[in-house]
């Protein structure tokens, strides 16, 4: 306030007496008033509430991250099977070890493996010369799969074929 | 180095300001020791402040008391944004601006019971009283917000920051009703009569 460049001489002279000046009323003994605070508040330091609770807000957060986290993960792709699921698709009956029977001819079952090759390209050429004569069949006759192409043999075809069939049994 | 060391300057700086923040942080930690520090140090200006406003001393006495009780509540959430004084100074004035509202009725206007009791006046100070009665009934012609102003800067030896703080006003508003305040008391008191 010394300091105060605003202040002049009287001023400062006026703050002096002001200061000068006894304090209002007779002053207590402090260390009856310092007893008597002491102990209305007690002797335990209160804590804020929001110390009790100060955990509360990063464990909410680290839960939810996690929830969020095993949401979006267990989305993303499928779980590995277990050791049970794998055993049990071992155990489908639905899938044979056993495998196809390659050909049934006449009622009994042809091991291709046991035919020689040239026989079978001899008997294909025949299929094929008595199933379409005039034209040229240059792929395999016989679609592997679908017996479908049987439905659109004209009756010439069938009986050509029926010929055929009976020739090779005698 | 210059990161590490900013922190610890501006934290010393700090508690240059508020010498009252290394208690206060205690307090918050669980010192109990620490409330009773900060009730030495301050308990005789809470008191003077106090007393200003509420005229018999035992009345002062209780209000006091109410003031440090609020403070113990709401120290560990005090969040330093003021210095501990003024905070306590400001718990001060509300608490004795709420006393005087309860009990605007029971309030002497002229003669305070304390008067009857308080020590005799010897007579060579007759002549300071009189001096120091006038002073007062001067500083009570001020408006209330000089007033106020006068009364923390001048009694209460605070910075205009913290008067700035108490008065809700801005440092520089504070300076202006400071100085208002000493040239109207000079008016008052008149010219030579002031010296």
């Amino acid at each position: 306030m010394r300091d105060d460049p605003e202040l002049d001489t009287d001023d400062r002279a006026l703050i002096d007496k002001l200061r000068a000046l006894p304090p209002e009323g007779n002053e207590p003994d402090w260390d009856q008033l310092a007893a008597a605070i002491r102990a209305e508040v007690g002797d335990h330091a209160p804590r804020p509430w929001w110390r009790n609770w100060r955990w509360i807000v990063p464990i909410w957060a680290l839960a939810t991250t996690a929830t969020v986290a095993l949401i979006v993960l267990r989305h993303e792709r499928p779980a590995p099977p277990t050791h049970e699921h794998a055993h049990k698709i071992q155990r489908d009956p639905g899938v044979s070890a056993k495998p196809a029977p390659a050909m049934w001819l006449d009622g009994e079952e042809l091991d291709l493996d046991d035919v020689d090759e040239p026989a079978l390209d001899e008997l294909d050429l025949e299929a094929r010369a008595a199933l379409s004569p005039e034209e040229d069949v240059t792929g395999g006759i016989l679609p592997v799969a679908d017996y479908g192409w049987i439905d659109t043999l004209d009756d010439d075809a069938i009986e050509r074929a029926e010929d055929w069939l009976k020739r090779k049994r005698s | 180095m210059q990161a590490l060391a900013l922190p610890a300057l501006l934290e010393r700086v700090t508690d240059t300001l508020d010498p009252d923040r290394e208690l206060a942080e205690r307090f918050r930690s669980g010192d109990r020791s620490a409330f009773d520090a900060i009730v030495r140090r301050h308990q005789k200006g809470v008191w003077r402040m106090v007393r200003r406003y509420v005229r018999h001393d035992a009345d002062a006495f209780d209000v006091t008391q109410q003031v440090f009780v609020r403070a113990f509540k709401g120290l560990a959430s005090f969040r330093g944004a003021a210095t501990v004084r003024s905070w306590l100074y400001r718990i001060a004035i509300n608490c004795a601006l709420s006393w005087l509202r309860d009990h605007r009725r029971e309030q002497p206007a002229e003669i305070a019971e304390d008067s009857l009791t308080a020590m005799p006046v010897a007579p060579a100070n007759i002549a300071s009283d009189q001096d120091g009665t006038r002073l007062r009934a001067a500083i009570a012609q001020l408006p209330p917000k000089q007033k106020l102003v006068l009364e923390l800067r001048v009694f209460d030896d605070l910075s205009f920051k913290e008067v700035a703080e108490l008065a809700d006003c801005s440092e520089n508003t504070a300076k202006v009703n400071f100085h208002y305040a000493v040239k109207r008391l000079r008016d008052i008191l008149g010219g030579p009569d002031a010296r």
